[in-house]
């Protein structure tokens, strides 16, 4: 509809500058970066409402290759787009996108860049690669990175102990790595993150066998093969003198990483005192042994154990926790403070009860997921907490999704207790990223 | 907060005027999607008899944004976006509406701050946008002014 003058003028021509700045600044919002880009080139007033937005939201910018689809995005085009993104962009993030492109920036110096992810295309055929040179092009183009990551990239690692300022690494499915170009690497670089955990080809993976010789390493994420290919670094690792989170994923052999590390014989002097939290989730077979090398952790302030359900999706078939091991567990880890068994059947309250008993520190006890017969478990815990005379603070006890009705914080027995017992429904446990089949052990500092 | 307090009789009806003088007799549960009027309301602690101006809206853009504010009540379950855009195209397809209507749809949403229907009409223009197959399609579609230099751009 358009609108008309008394004198029959020219009509008056629909535009979609009418809008005011708020409402453009919503549809713009909506489009994708490169989008926004290409409107803010039409209009001094859009560009103006580009930048706005661009002020505060382009600190993470993700790139694909079908933003770039259409014709007009040629080489100068897209070189102008990174150029005008780069004083407000802090991290990149490169999904599949074209590696030909990242070349294009080869004379570019983006220094305000600190994070950088190259997630290459797991269909290889047919895609250019990205190589070594590449590696080193990142090395001039980003020159104050501090933080890499790496997935689906054909490289050896012969340029990675260029990156001088580096301090996290990660490399996922890079399956041509070459085990003799990480000596550099370790000891050139300050690096406080390594992660080589995730999809790490076993045919042709690389031996970390001089991963100790990176001191300032405070988290690192290897396979239980890194551990003992050529030979065994357990030890050296738990003697790195910053070491905070240690995460071993293991398919085949938790048992065997277990005992190298908690074990006494096995583990430098002091060392497995000095680890206070440990999680795992996965399915085991053999819950009696896990528990029996679990219990050397005599230090353990923190245990979270997440099963998993042998069948898929139908909420049944969870694995079961016997009175017995738990009761013998309890007896050696007095230190916890947090007990999380989520995704659990107990086979009575007694079992999960003893920890109640023997750890006196013990503040949060979560069976989210769990199946602990219900309310008799929450008056069972009730009735021993009566009796501890010296507890300071209330237990939290997490019921989420478990055989505990969430109602069950309104009965007036439990109002009553509240300086005994604080039941909560609704938090679910901090860890959100339970890759299965992985143990995570946290380190005293 | 609620335009009806539980100790009053609840009024039925809100009276809107457009900036011609038509006067909109709205249903309360309707003028409660519109955030400006009903915060208007609560500020005054509503006699609901008095007429609330609206200078900045025209009365067949008001007659559309109550019905919008009907059909999302009565698809109250439908809160999904792609069904408040299906809902929205089906809203420009009943009025014949082209560009303009869009535009000024807008305007009235913004103003009158009914959150769902700036939400459906901004992602509508979003979509067409992204479906132009280059800037100059996008500039043609929607006549803008080139007013930025060429040289500015191309390095």
């Amino acid at each position: 509809m358009t609108s008309t003058t008394d004198r029959d003028t020219a009509p008056t021509v629909t535009s979609l500058l009418q809008l005011n700045d708020d409402v453009l600044a919503l549809i713009i919002r909506q489009l994708n970066v490169f989008q926004q880009y290409e409107i803010g080139r039409l209009n001094r007033r859009l560009e103006s409402v580009v930048q706005t937005i661009w002020r505060t939201r382009v600190r993470s910018v993700v790139l694909q290759d079908e933003m770039f689809r259409r014709s007009t995005a040629t080489n100068a085009r897209f070189l102008a787009f990174i150029l005008a993104l780069v004083p407000h962009m802090q991290r990149m993030c490169c999904q599949e996108l074209d590696v030909r492109k990242l070349r294009l920036l080869s004379s570019q110096n983006l220094d305000r860049i600190t994070h950088l992810e190259w997630l290459g295309d797991s269909n290889r055929r047919g895609r250019v690669r990205f190589v070594d040179e590449d590696v080193r092009l990142i090395g001039r183009v980003f020159p104050k990175l501090r933080r890499l990551k790496l997935r689906n990239c054909q490289i050896t690692g012969k340029y990675l102990c260029d990156l001088e300022q580096l301090s996290e690494l990660c490399l996922d499915d890079c399956q041509f790595l070459e085990s003799h170009h990480f000596r550099d690497l370790f000891r050139q670089l300050r690096l406080r993150k390594f992660d080589i955990m995730e999809d790490c080809d076993e045919v042709n993976c690389c031996d970390l066998v001089d991963l100790h010789l990176c001191p300032t390493l405070e988290h690192i994420k290897i396979a239980d093969y890194h551990l003992c290919m050529e030979s065994d670094i357990t030890q050296q690792l738990l003697r790195l003198p910053r070491l905070q989170k240690l995460s071993i994923y293991s398919k085949n052999f938790v048992f065997d990483v277990l005992a190298r590390i908690a074990r006494p014989a096995n583990s430098p002097a002091r060392a497995a005192t000095l680890i206070e939290g440990f999680r795992f989730s996965g399915v085991l077979h053999d819950y009696g042994r896990f528990f029996q090398e679990l219990a050397n952790l005599r230090q353990l302030k923190r245990l979270e154990l997440h099963g998993q359900s042998d069948d898929e999706g139908d909420g049944q078939g969870l694995q079961v926790l016997g009175d017995q091991i738990l009761s013998q567990l309890s007896n050696q880890l007095t230190s916890l403070t947090e007990l999380r068994l989520c995704g659990y059947q107990l086979e009575s309250p007694s079992g999960v009860l003893e920890f109640v008993t023997k750890c006196r520190q013990l503040k949060i006890l979560d069976v989210t997921r769990s199946r602990c017969h219900g309310e008799l478990f929450v008056w069972r815990c009730l009735g021993i907490l009566s009796k501890q005379r010296w507890r300071a603070e209330p237990l939290e006890l997490w019921i989420r999704q478990s055989d505990i009705k969430s109602d069950i914080v309104h009965s007036p027995r439990c109002l009553d207790s509240v300086r005994l017992l604080r039941i909560d429904a609704k938090q679910i446990g901090p860890s959100l990223d339970c890759k299965s089949g992985v143990l995570k052990f946290i380190f005293v500092r | 907060m609620s335009l009806t307090p539980d100790d009053c009789e609840e009024p039925k009806f809100v009276q809107l005027k457009t900036c011609e003088g038509f006067i909109h007799d709205v249903e309360t549960c309707l003028v409660e999607q519109m955030g400006t009027v009903r915060d208007m309301l609560l500020l005054e602690c509503s006699d609901s008899t008095d007429v609330i101006p609206l200078a900045k809206i025209e009365w067949w853009i008001m007659k559309m944004v109550i019905h919008w504010c009907r059909l999302v009540q009565d698809n109250s379950a439908q809160k999904e976006a792609r069904d408040r855009s299906s809902m929205f195209i089906e809203l420009l397809e009943e009025a014949k509406g082209d560009d303009e209507v869009v535009f000024q749809l807008l305007l009235a949403a913004n103003y009158l701050n009914v959150e769902s229907l700036l939400d459906a009409g901004t992602q509508y223009l979003a979509d067409a946008i992204t479906t132009c197959g280059s800037a100059e399609e996008i500039r043609n579609r929607f006549n803008l002014q080139n007013d930025i230099p060429s040289d500015e751009y191309e390095p």
